[in-house]
């Protein structure tokens, strides 16, 4: 522009500058671009440095993971982002590809677990609640291992129990599984003490093993005598005493649960490891119960009759319970029309004590003691119990003047030889019972009866007679004095009312006299002072 | 003949023209109206020009890297970054927002450093090309540059508005404020430039014609 008008310019006035001293020297704007290259090369450095290794989890299923969104939490708070989500090459499973914090490094082990949080609401337990309003997480369960893993496996369910939770795991087997879960409470004397962490059949698939953690400081209690039993719903029992009902707490009605119990036992307590096999029983009934882990089986022959005995019956030595009947049968010889009742019974050495010769541990009978008590008259008998019910049982006992009998060992098992049962004898008893109750003599005892009759008709009851008619005459006499009694007091004309009327006039006449005063004392007080 | 060449030049604020001989190193010329520092042209402008353009280049990358904002709700944080800001206004079908969002905070920077390169190497090489056009890119850096605001402005009003305690919240991230230092260097570098330096070598390129 300044091109265009030049000439104009020249017939214009124009000042000169004022030449003065520079106030700034040079400009340092360069300073500008060394900053931002300094703040932009921190940057880049901070985020390499930031920069957390790469992990891959495989999941089934990716239930809601969302790359660049999910997030991986250990107690809540983000330790990793997943970047991406794919398949696996056969579609079989998923791949979550994702980014961990570098400070947990030192976690990716091979004892580190991840699984999916969702929300879940158990019976025991409401969990991932925030889930639903965020989207599902990753939860990590980090755990220090010995080699650094950077591909994983993600658990499909969620663990009951966390790593870093202290306490000790124990199996536990059962005949069923019950109403028992995944998380399913364990109670120590109706505390919450540790969880049921997994079930599964035993190998052999008799039983359920069932993985249970104790938290600690309950896991200091579990000894070789503690007993775990299943304290699931309510167990009510009816006795003499009244009803009885027993639960652990109300999830463990609802949810089923465990409890356990160290239970005064015989031998000495000891410490378990983790992983002890215990025993899951049925009831606290059952767990408080002594077990034996001994048994000794026998066959007893019975000739007669065993009705009244059942399975379950006891064996008894002297009254001492040692053992049980297991199972009996009939055995029919058609050659010579014989039958015979081999009875099974169970002895628990564990009940009883043999002194100086209990060394044998074993399931097998020492069959040098058993030969040398049948010498000497060691003997079964079938008992009664119980006279009304007819229950029998099976009794051992040394027996002075039997047959004498020889060790025979049958199918494996020894016989213990027998005697008739009690039934004859008490057959016999009662005959010589009766024969007494028939030489008593009834008859005489009837004439006497009668004599004593006669007497008291004659002789006694004459007197009695005499006596009733004196007090009729007594009770006369008392009948007269109430009327004079009655005359003085009690009439309206007697002396002592008409005095007593006349008191009371005088009274009231008194207290009339005495309220005029009172009254006109409240009207004229300054009367006490002045006078009337 | 221009102004130049007699040691002519206006004043930068009251636009008096002045006659300035050739500068020195040690001494300014002042405006005797207003007493402002006169220059027959801007002192160091292509180095300053440059430097400002260096630092927004370089804070450029920051600033679309990191979160512009953190919406904070009950349910969790979510960072948006400027192009994930787009990608989400395209997603949802709210084109023409993703369309000035995009422009006002990608395309326009980009546009306005590149204008300064072209500005800056021509000059540089002195060249006699389009250099009526090239005045017209210079105005146009003036006109954008302040649209660039606009992306500072709206994570300006949404942290002032949202702001609903715990249960919606928005933050700004570092990006915000990177993408402001963006703005200002870009700004200080179109400032810095002198457009008269397009037709500094007229009368070369004159001669040529």
């Amino acid at each position: 522009m300044q091109d265009n008008n030049h000439e104009d310019l020249s017939h214009v006035e124009i000042e000169e500058a004022i030449w003065r001293k520079k106030r700034k020297a040079i400009s340092t704007v360069w300073i500008v671009p060394i900053v931002a290259l300094i703040v932009g090369a921190w940057l880049i450095i901070q985020s390499i440095n930031e920069k957390g290794p790469v992990i891959q989890i495989t999941f089934k299923s990716a239930e809601g993971v969302q790359a660049g969104k999910t997030m991986i939490k250990y107690k809540d708070i983000e330790v990793g982002t997943v970047t991406n989500v794919e398949f696996s090459k056969d579609l079989s499973n998923v791949i979550i590809t994702a980014e961990m914090k570098k400070n947990m490094a030192p976690y990716l082990s091979e004892a580190s677990k991840f699984w999916i949080m969702k929300a879940r609401i158990g019976l025991n337990q409401v969990e991932g609640l925030d889930t639903l309003l965020s989207g599902v997480y990753i939860v990590m369960d980090p755990e220090k291992g010995t080699q650094s893993v950077r591909e994983f496996k993600g658990l499909d369910t969620v663990p009951v129990i966390s790593t870093d939770e202290k306490g000790t795991s124990y199996l536990l087997k059962a005949q069923d599984i019950g109403s028992i879960g995944i998380g399913s409470p364990i109670y120590y004397k109706k505390l919450p003490a540790g969880s049921v962490s997994a079930y599964h059949l035993s190998d052999d698939g008799r039983d359920v093993d069932i993985e249970i953690f104790i938290k600690a400081p309950f896991n200091q209690l579990i000894t070789n005598h503690t007993r775990f039993w299943n304290a699931s719903g309510i167990s009510a029992s009816l006795s003499a005493d009244g009803v009885d009902i027993h639960t652990e707490s109300l999830t463990s009605i609802i949810a089923g649960g465990l409890a356990f119990d160290n239970f005064h036992q015989q031998g000495t307590k000891r410490k378990v490891k983790a992983k002890h096999q215990f025993t899951l029983y049925k009831t606290i009934k059952e767990a408080k119960k002594q077990h034996y882990r001994r048994e000794l089986f026998f066959w007893v022959y019975f000739e007669s009759s065993i009705r009244g005995l059942s399975v379950g019956a006891p064996v008894e030595f002297r009254g001492v319970k040692i053992g049980e009947v297991i199972d009996f049968s009939l055995i029919g010889d058609a050659s010579n029309a014989h039958f015979k009742i081999p009875i099974l019974i169970k002895i628990e050495p564990e009940r009883f004590m043999i002194m100086h010769n209990d060394t044998n541990n074993s399931n097998d009978v020492n069959a040098e003691i058993l030969k040398k008590l049948i010498k000497n008259g060691f003997r079964a008998q079938l008992k009664s119990g119980n006279l009304i019910t007819g229950e029998l049982f099976v009794d051992l006992d040394m027996y002075k003047d039997v047959s004498a009998a020889t060790l025979r060992k049958e199918n494996g098992l020894y016989i213990i030889p027998t005697v008739p049962g009690t039934i004859e004898t008490l057959k016999s008893d009662l005959k010589k019972v009766l024969n007494s109750i028939a030489t008593i003599p009834f008859e005489e005892i009837g004439k006497e009866l009668q004599q004593t009759i006669k007497e008291v008709r004659t002789g006694t009851l004459p007197q009695l007679n005499a006596t009733i008619k004196s007090t009729d005459t007594m009770m006369q006499g008392a009948g007269s004095s109430m009327q004079a009694l009655q005359k003085n007091y009690l009439d309206s004309n007697a002396e002592i009312n008409k005095k007593i009327i006349r008191l009371l006039d005088e009274m009231t006449r008194t207290s009339r006299s005495v309220k005029n005063l009172t009254d006109y004392l409240e009207r004229h007080p300054e009367s006490l002072i002045k006078g009337k | 003949m221009r102004a130049v060449e007699r040691g002519l030049t206006n004043c930068p604020v009251c636009h008096t023209i002045v006659k300035v001989p050739l500068e020195d190193s040690d001494t300014a010329a002042y405006c005797p109206r207003c007493d402002s520092e006169v220059h027959i042209r801007k002192p160091d402008s292509i180095q300053k020009t440059w430097a400002f353009l260096l630092a927004s280049i370089v804070f450029y990358i920051p600033a679309n890297v990191l979160p512009m904002m953190h919406v904070l709700t009950f349910a969790g944080t979510e960072s948006d970054t400027i192009m994930s800001g787009v990608l989400y206004f395209i997603d949802t079908g709210a084109y023409l927002i993703a369309f000035v969002i995009f422009t006002a905070s990608i395309f326009v920077p980009i546009l306005k450093i590149l204008i300064l390169i072209y500005l800056l190497i021509s000059v540089q090489k002195r060249s006699c090309l389009h250099r009526q056009r090239r005045k017209k890119l210079y105005v146009l850096t003036e006109i954008i540059g302040r649209w660039s605001m606009v992306d500072v402005y709206v994570v300006g009003t949404m942290i002032a508005l949202v702001h609903f305690g715990g249960l919606t919240e928005i933050t700004p991230g570092m990006g915000a404020n990177f993408f402001l230092l963006v703005v200002i260097m870009t700004m200080l570098s179109a400032m810095s430039f002198d457009p008269k330096l397009i037709w500094d070598n007229s009368k070369e390129c004159n001669a040529r014609q």
